[in-house]
């Protein structure tokens, strides 16, 4: 009986065509029992076949093709989870030990790890096959022997293969004579690349890509015939009629490979625990003190937590998980150690156990959060915490001390799947299509729009818009292959903040590489895929606000202020009447226009309004319809109804409207009578981009599920749509937000230096920050060489705290000169122009740049005479400095003084340039963005600024988004889609603009609906803007 | 009263490419017109790149609706919705400018090229011909407008003060009176005057913006903090021009002629003619050490049209014969519609570099001799079909194609052995080839073949199997059997998998 031993997926990337899966349901097909996914250099897809494999009822067996430094390739099937272990460290060795790329084993390193392992000497590009190819046939004769010695004559096998091919059918006579000479046995393979013929254009397209070439050109380098696909025993046996042998000798070696990947050996490290001590007790004994801490002694929410932490230290120790528990609460305690601000997200959040032990900030019990959405029996994987961290050299650092913890091959960071897609897709087929370049622009930006689609309706609908013929053999070729390309891995990339973790080595549970950046290492497998075989998994995501909190801190506690974020006042009036009004520049995840436009209609009075703010403001919600009912049930303007009566609960406390992910999948259990591990699915096809397909396998499922339980027609179709489109929990993120508005309102300095010094981040420019910053009373000093550092600093006034700004905002200011300067500066105060050109070693440009933006004003001099003194070149250390002359040169006036800060700073602390044409605009009749506050709805008014934000989201009906920047605040501007296409260009382009439009005011929330729009003579000067992004 | 002539004039005429092209269709001058170019841009994904077309000039009439160069053809038409394009033509730029210089040269001797769309004048001596300078002014601006250009004239004691005030002048022809250059020019935009991007910068910087505001700055800070670059920009502000005048004199003109005082219809009569006319032709080349690379044989016919024809050279060369010859031959292959009145032949010349042949180049016939032979066995046969076949990178059975043939150069790699690597596998049988492979009858038992032609099939290998071009219209698909017939023959038959026949494709010997 044939077993195909030696198949290849698209996990041998640029070669197979195909998922695992494909490979799987067509052994189904053929009633195959066993199959061998034996990829290139990797067991990348030996997950996956695991999973679809084991449900069709076919055994995966479990191989990979080993790289030798000749450049043939040796197939090595595992027999027993030594052999899984000896073929890890292999690929691992060979992947470390070599730049990315350029991986290769020599046959000897192969001699000390062969245990469990079954070699067979692979197809055209074998070892042997290769050299008898060459006219070698001593040489091959030599390796057979060496193989034979290496992996015992009872696991090595000679592999024939039959394509119908003259030269390969050659070559087969030799291999058979070679083997018998050497007393090796036979086995068969055909070696598919694809599962069915139909799929070999598509591996004749990734010999193209590989190649740099296209179908045209790339002559013998493509597959010659279709013959590379999985065979049915039926047809191997006709073909191997000659050598039976070889076919039986497949079935029987099938037979002895009973390695599955259950079978991993994977352990998690074992925390070190204090002696008699049990990981389960240990853990019980932090969370307690962790709860008497968050919640006092005696309460009736200290009782509840009580309850709820013994619950779930339950159900911990009886899924054996407190060694994990205690390995997340050991990071953070190293984070807190080392200065590093931390907090766990996402469904962390909903358990009381990691808020007592520190992991998380909000409280699940207070805010009656699910923890089931965080850890269920029926899931049977570990539970997933993702740590927040500061961007930057900080969390490298803390994925540093995970590596120097658990040993360079006890951690690695998760893959990343690089799959086709959307418009690369396009051009890449395109591309090995031959079609020419602007066909193949034309396609790509087409493509991004259509989604999945039937290759039919591409044909008939879409390409014919593009400007294709589609009766042209290419175009229609090109529709398929499209299709057919979608979501098949491309490359591996790294996870941005996965990280995994071993007891012992990595590398006996899964093949490691090198990442791109120095330092650390990548497992082949995802996170999905380390999921799925319970490895433990611990996100450590960098974001840029929290860089900022911690900065604030820091510069709090310089300036002898104290904040502590774990003890912030919970219902800041201050803080949630900044929210009510919109006024976010700054505030994380609420900052944007999208955000603003919502934040006074929400009117968020507590920490739960928050988290919905947060959580609606996402495509999901948007897209799924939620937020205008969910803000007009708020406002009492519609009655709070349900979908379907057994949905009250659930919805209860959004008023009926789903807007969190665990809603939707408690609505998925109730409504369509999922079970949790179909619930979880249905979370897989939200998280991640696996594929659309998932999710329309999920959607099936859920109408069929509710139609068993007689829900029907529109109720159905709402709770399709609305579990469809989703939102994650957001309290973690809502208590970011929340810290970032308390710091913002309430340590100005502190909080604005930061956000500054994190740039680029968040959504508006560093000019629009500081004028933000000025509006609200903080005093912003100019960049002054006597006093500046690199970064924004605090100073203390007469008048109080202010901000200085740094060094880092001059443009083309090398931060090693600015850090000389300041040095220098400490050594001795600096003497004239050419003293500080001298000591700090700054090139013409930085002075010239210092001079005209004021900066050296302290040292003497208006701008345009240090302008002039700064151009005069220094005769050397040896001479003295030139004598100052007077200067001829005019001063700058208020307008060049603007464009001299904006040009070499970028920012402004002068006049916004809109006040310098107040007066003029004000006899036109144009208001400012905050008299704006006092028009009637319907009233026709007149609207200038600078666009700081244009945004025209795909949720909106082409409707477009403005927000206009004056001194004295922020204006909203909606373009209708008819005004957009009039004035496109303006609306575009011009950085500032002036409207003309009706005054629309909803809840508080005031906008003006433009019915024209032009812009504003130059002012020598823009602030860039936040576009459609 | 007559004012003393300055001594420059500079004739400029504005959007310059644009301008080229009205003169070529006068129709649009009145319109909006924007000259387009494609730039190619690289996205970001560095995937392939994108042409975008590009605005390089738009006429005054484009630039009142706001298009300016640099735009893209987009933006330039969301500005001004009824904007004409036309692509940017080399010729059309070139040929333009140089009727400007030559329009110039009718006014005065002495003309320097001073770029597209501008050329100066010397003035000096021109006031006795012509009179004062508001004459020579006006007697330029005649000139160029009769090629139908559109000019405006600056008249000044420096060519730098001549071309900003024709820059910047309120008509089209302004004059600075002697002496008068610095006030004059005071108000003019530094813009004006090409500087350096650094210097431009700095200036900017120095809140300078006038030519009066830099001619005010003290020349030695200046030189200090600029260097040279300030000093001329100092001087051009000041209406100084201290380069030396470069006169432009008309590049020689490659073309020889022969009107006929009879009609030619017969192509060895007018082999005579134009061996008479290359042999002119070929002797002013050789005189200035240039050989042609093309020729262009223009013949004027007695039904008054025009025949003419591009004579590719195989090399460049300067002998009359081969290039008869290969005249001749071309006019063979494309012989005029009528009797011939006129001959007119241009050289595209070129300089070559003497050069000699290899020490180990095989003595080969003179490179003129097979030019010669080529085309004319290329006459015969067909360009496609002379050449050596050369097998195509293809699983296609017996794909080949015709690689032309060129003549051997002189490197190394002529003479290497061909590597052999590959091809020493042993003995290998030989396929005598049928082309094209012959439709036969087979009769099959599932799909092996059992007869040939009636012929019994003894023993047979195969199928081997191959299939391609899948993409595209000409997919195939063949099995290919290798057959021993009772007859003892050993061939190849091959099966078209599309159509379903059967072929003979050759013998084993």
């Amino acid at each position: 009986m044939f077993i195909e031993l030696h198949a290849q997926s698209a996990f041998s990337f640029l070669e197979g065509a195909e998922h695992p899966e494909a490979f799987a349901a067509e052994a189904a097909r053929l009633d195959m029992p066993a199959i061998a996914l034996v990829d290139r250099d990797g067991v990348c897809g030996a997950p996956r076949l695991a999973r679809a494999a084991t449900k069709a009822g076919v055994k995966p067996i479990v191989g990979s093709e080993i790289t030798l430094a000749d450049g043939s390739r040796l197939p090595l099937l595992v027999e027993d989870r030594e052999g899984y272990q000896n073929l890890c460290r292999l690929i691992t060795r060979m992947k470390l030990g070599a730049p990315k790329g350029s991986a290769a084993l020599a046959l000897d390193d192969l001699e000390p790890s062969t245990a469990g392992l079954v070699c067979l000497t692979g197809g055209a590009r074998g070892p042997l096959a290769q050299r008898l190819a060459a006219g070698d046939d001593a040489g091959a004769h030599r390796v057979l022997e060496q193989l034979v010695a290496f992996f015992g004559r009872s696991s090595c096998f000679v592999e024939v293969q039959r394509h119908y091919s003259r030269e390969q059918e050659q070559l087969l006579q030799r291999l058979v004579t070679l083997a018998r000479s050497a007393r090796v046995p036979l086995v068969a393979s055909n070696q598919p690349l694809f599962a069915r013929p139909e799929s070999r254009p598509l591996a004749d397209v990734f010999t193209c890509i590989r190649e740099k070439t296209d179908l045209d050109h790339a002559g013998r380098r493509l597959l010659t015939n279709g013959e590379r696909s999985l065979k049915s025993a039926a047809a191997m046996t006709e073909l191997f009629r000659d050598l039976p042998e070889a076919l039986d000798n497949a079935g029987e070696l099938a037979l002895r490979l009973a390695f599955t990947l259950k079978d991993l050996g994977y352990r998690f490290p074992e925390f070190p625990l204090p002696p008699g001590q049990t990981p389960i007790g240990h853990l019980r004994e932090l969370t307690e003190r962790g709860v008497r801490t968050r919640y006092g002694e005696a309460s009736s929410l200290a009782a509840r937590a009580r309850r709820q932490v013994a619950h779930e230290l339950e159900l911990i120790g009886r899924l054996d998980l407190a060694g994990y528990f205690l390995i997340v609460w050991d990071i953070v305690e190293h984070c807190r150690a080392h200065d590093v601000l931390v907090q766990g997200r996402g469904s962390a959040a909903n358990s009381a156990v990691c808020y007592a032990l520190g992991i998380t900030a909000v409280d699940p019990v207070g805010m009656e959060l699910l923890f089931e959405r965080f850890l269920s029996e029926a899931r049977g994987e570990w539970p997933d915490i993702d740590l927040d961290l500061p961007s930057g050299e900080r969390r490298e650092a803390v994925i540093q001390h995970v590596y120097r913890r658990y040993g360079r091959l006890g951690a690695g960071m998760t893959a990343n799947v690089i799959t086709y897609r959307g418009r690369s897709a396009a051009r890449e087929v395109g591309q090995a299509l031959g079609l020419p370049a602007d066909m193949r622009d034309r396609l790509a930006k087409l493509v991004a729009n259509w989604g999945y689609q039937d290759p039919e309706e591409l044909l008939t609908k879409h390409l014919p818009e593009a400007g294709c013929d589609p009766t042209s053999p290419r175009i229609r070729r090109f529709a398929t292959l499209w299709t057919r390309i979608q979501d098949l891995p491309r490359h591996l990339g790294q996870h941005s903040g996965g990280m995994v973790i071993a007891a012992g080595r990595l590398d006996d549970v899964v093949p490691l590489e090198p990442a791109t950046m120095p330092g650390r290492v990548v497992v082949q497998w995802d996170k999905d895929d380390c999921a799925g075989l319970g490895i433990v998994k611990v996100d450590l995501l960098g974001l840029g606000m929290m860089s900022v909190l911690q900065d604030s801190l820091t510069l709090v506690r310089e300036t002898g202020g104290a904040v502590d974020l774990a003890q912030l006042p919970p219902d800041d009036p201050a803080v949630y009447r900044s929210l009510q009004e919109a006024d976010t520049i700054g505030v994380f995840q609420v900052e944007s226009r999208a955000q603003m436009a919502t934040l006074p209609r929400v009117k968020p009075e507590r920490f739960y309004d928050l988290v919905v703010q947060v959580a609606i403001i996402r495509p999901g919600p948007i897209v799924g319809d939620m937020v205008h009912p969910y803000i007009r049930r708020r406002r009492g303007r519609e009655p709070v109804t349900y979908p379907h009566p057994s949905l009250e609960p659930i919805l209860r406390r959004t008023l009926g409207v789903p807007l969190f992910q665990e809603q939707l999948l408690k609505m998925a259990m109730v409504t369509a009578g999922f079970t949790a591990t179909e619930a979880e699915e249905l979370r897989r096809a939200f998280g991640f981009k696996r594929s659309e397909r998932l999710m329309a396998e999920v959607e099936t499922k859920l109408r069929a599920g509710m139609a068993r339980q007689g829900i029907h027609g529109a109720a159905a179709e709402e709770i399709v749509h609305a579990i469809t489109a989703f939102a994650l929990h957001a309290s973690s993120f809502a208590l970011l937000a929340y810290a970032s508005a308390y710091l913002r309102v309430h340590h100005p300095a502190a909080f604005y230096a930061s956000l500054l010094n994190n740039q680029p981040m968040g959504f508006y420019h560093p000019a629009t920050i500081v004028k933000d910053a000025q509006r609200h009373g903080l005093r912003i000093l100019p960049i002054d060489v006597t006093r500046s550092q690199w970064l924004c600093t605090i100073e203390s006034t007469a008048t109080g705290l202010a901000m200085r700004m740094g060094l880092r905002y001059v443009k083309g200011m090398r931060e090693q000169a600015a850090r000389a300067l300041v040095e220098a500066r400490a050594a001795r105060a600096f003497g004239s122009i050419h003293d500080l050109a001298r000591r700090a070693q700054l090139d013409r440009d930085e002075l010239e740049t210092l001079a005209a933006i004021g900066a050296l004003a302290p040292l003497g001099g208006t701008r345009r005479t240090n302008l002039w003194a700064a151009a005069m070149p220094h005769p050397g250390p040896l001479f003295a400095d030139p004598p100052r002359e007077v200067s001829p040169l005019a001063e700058m006036a208020d307008v060049e003084r603007l464009a001299a800060d904006y040009a070499g700073t970028s920012v402004t602390l002068g006049p916004h340039p809109m006040s310098l044409r107040r007066a003029a605009l004000r006899a036109r009749g144009v208001r400012s963005a905050r008299d704006l506050a006092g028009v009637e709805d319907g009233a026709r008014v007149h609207v200038a600024g600078s666009v700081i934000v244009r945004q025209r989201p795909g949720t909106a009906k082409g409707f477009v988004f403005l927000s206009l920047e004056d001194e004295t605040g922020i204006a909203n501007v909606i373009v209708t889609p008819p005004l957009f296409a009039r004035h496109r260009l303006a609306l575009v382009s011009e950085p500032y603009l002036v409207v003309e439009g009706i005054a629309q005011r909803q809840d508080g929330v005031i906008s003006v609906r433009a019915i024209r729009a032009q812009g504003l003579p130059v002012l020598g000067h823009h602030i860039p803007s936040h576009d459609f992004g | 009263m007559v004012v003393r002539v300055s001594r420059f004039a500079c004739v400029l005429v504005e959007h310059f490419d644009a301008a080229a092209i009205e003169r070529c269709e006068p129709a649009l001058r009145e319109r909006p017109l924007a000259v387009l170019n494609p730039r190619v841009d690289r996205p970001h994904d560095g995937a392939s790149t994108a042409r975008i077309m590009t605005t390089v000039e738009a006429n005054a009439a484009a630039r009142e609706h706001g298009v300016r160069p640099g735009m893209t053809e987009t933006e330039a038409r969301a500005r001004c919705p009824m904007l004409l394009t036309r692509p940017w033509v080399e010729e059309y730029v070139a040929s333009a400018h140089h009727a400007l210089l030559e329009a110039a040269l009718a006014v005065s001797p002495r003309v320097e090229d001073g770029g597209a769309g501008t050329a100066y004048i010397d003035t000096a001596g021109l006031e006795r011909l012509i009179g004062d300078a508001a004459a020579i002014g006006r007697r330029l601006v005649h000139q160029v407008r009769a090629i139908g250009l559109i000019p405006r004239i600056g008249l000044a004691a420096s060519r730098a003060a001549a071309r900003m005030t024709a820059v910047n002048g309120p008509g089209a022809v302004t004059i600075i009176p002697p002496g008068r250059e610095r006030a004059t020019l005071a108000k003019v935009a530094i813009t004006t005057l090409d500087l350096a991007p650094d210097v431009a910068v700095t200036l900017g910087r120095w809140g300078v913006r006038t030519l009066g505001e830099l001619a005010a700055l003290p020349r030695e800070g200046l030189a200090a903090r600029l260097g040279p670059a300030g000093l001329r920009a100092h001087d051009l502000a000041l209406g100084l021009d201290r380069d030396p005048f470069r006169p432009w004199t008309p590049p020689p003109f490659w073309e020889e002629a022969q009107g006929l005082e009879w009609e030619i219809d017969s192509l060895g009569v007018l082999a005579g003619v134009l061996e008479t006319v290359l042999e002119r032709l070929c002797r002013r080349l050789t005189a200035v050490s240039l050989v042609a690379d093309s020729l262009e044989v223009r013949l004027g016919l007695a039904s008054g049209g025009h025949h003419a024809r591009d004579v590719a050279l195989a090399y460049p060369m300067s002998e009359v014969k081969p290039m008869l010859t290969l005249a001749v031959l071309d006019l063979e292959a494309h012989p005029p519609p009528a009797a011939v009145t006129r001959v007119t032949i241009s050289a595209h010349p070129i300089r070559t570099l003497a050069g000699q042949g290899g020490l180990w180049q095989p003595p080969a016939p003179a490179l003129r001799d097979l030019v010669t032979v080529l085309a004319r066995l290329a006459a015969l046969v067909g360009a496609g079909k002379l050449g050596s076949p050369v097998l195509v990178d293809s699983h296609r059975s017996d794909a080949f194609t015709m690689f032309a043939f060129s003549p051997p150069s002189d490197s190394a790699a002529s003479i290497e052995p061909r590597n052999g690597a590959g091809a020493s596998a042993g003995l290998r049988l030989a396929l005598r080839r049928i082309r094209p492979a012959r439709r036969v009858e087979v009769e099959t038992i599932g799909e092996r073949p059992v007869r040939v032609e009636a012929r019994l099939v003894v023993a047979s290998a195969g199928p081997w199997r191959a299939s391609g071009e899948w993409w595209d219209v000409q997919a195939w698909a063949r099995d290919e059997w290798d057959v021993v017939l009772g007859d003892g023959a050993l061939c190849r038959i091959a099966r078209d998998r599309l159509a379903g026949h059967w072929y003979l494709d050759g013998f084993y010997d």
